[in-house]
């Protein structure tokens, strides 16, 4: 139930807002694959020559999530 | 992070941990397998998130991304990325692999300079993996056998290399799990140990090899 109410308070986030302009956001099922391949590797080699994420110099995007141990941050 | 990144970020947090606030956040499993599958709930993630915490003795706030990861998605979807944010809110240095000693001269020069502004160039792209090799076999045990085959066939050699690195944690830790930069001596005896291994490879490679004495025998009737 916290962490249901801690997302739901995620939603009203800067990475909310941002999330909701990626050119392709993933689902769940796609984010959270089952199995590793090489195409996941690939990705994450992609992803590093590209320096995909948030930019030296920019703000760090605000994010509230649960904590363990109880509250959020 | 991944299981290399504990040892190193423990260090570091003894080292800065009353100057800097570290925060982990809990994305997704890198490797399932059956002894941890994907997250199917957010509940889930919660319960493993408090098992990394306690197992791994972690002593600053450890968050738990929800379940389609809106926030790693949004920080770049790396895998063992770290962010140093200053005192303005704003990215200060980009560590795409994590790996302490460079997080460790980019903390140092974000203090020296009150704790503002963009260090060392910003970013680190190198994928840092000599951590992650040493203490990797930790999380792949847990999935066996598919965590294993699985990386071995996306990418070959990581897995074996992991377990290989496991077998000597004692001999390499001291240099792979390491929290700040070795000094100049250290790099450079270990590079001539590297240089020499070479030599003494590219030499057994080359040598004339031992034949039995059949061989020898035939050879020299033939010629």
């Amino acid at each position: 139930m916290q962490t249901t109410m801690a997302a739901q308070s995620n939603q009203q986030t800067e990475v909310a807002q941002r999330f909701a302009k990626l050119d392709e956001p993933m689902n769940a099922e796609k984010y959270n694959f089952e199995y590793f391949r090489a195409k996941h590797f690939l990705e994450d080699v992609k992803r590093t020559m590209a320096a995909e994420g948030i930019r030296p110099g920019q703000p760090a995007p605000d994010f509230e999530l649960p904590l363990v141990g109880g509250g959020r941050l | 992070m991944t299981n290399g990144s504990v040892e190193p970020l423990h260090k570091l947090h003894q080292r800065w941990g009353a100057q800097v606030q570290f925060v982990d956040v809990i994305v997704r499993q890198a490797h399932p397998g059956p002894g941890m599958r994907e997250y199917r709930s957010e509940a889930e993630k919660m319960r493993d998130a408090e098992k990394y915490q306690r197992e791994n003795h972690i002593s600053w706030p450890v968050l738990v991304d929800d379940l389609r990861g809106t926030t790693h998605q949004v920080y770049g979807m790396l895998a063992d990325p770290i962010y140093l944010i200053d005192a303005d809110g704003r990215v200060a240095f980009y560590n795409l692999w994590a790996h302490a000693p460079t997080l460790h001269v980019a903390i140092t020069a974000l203090l020296q300079r009150g704790g503002r502004g963009v260090v060392n160039g910003g970013t680190d792209r190198m994928m840092h993996m000599a951590a992650a090799l040493t203490d990797g076999w930790k999380g792949l045990r847990k999935g066996l056998w598919q965590s294993l085959t699985d990386i071995e066939t996306a990418a070959p050699g990581l897995g074996v290399g992991a377990w290989l690195e496991h077998q000597i944690r004692p001999l390499l830790a001291p240099i792979t799990l390491r929290a700040e930069p070795l000094p100049p001596a250290a790099k450079a005896g270990l590079t001539v140990g590297a240089l020499a291994l070479a030599a003494c490879t590219v030499w057994w490679l080359r040598r004339e090899p031992r034949r039995p004495a059949w061989q020898r025998a035939l050879r020299a009737a033939w010629h």
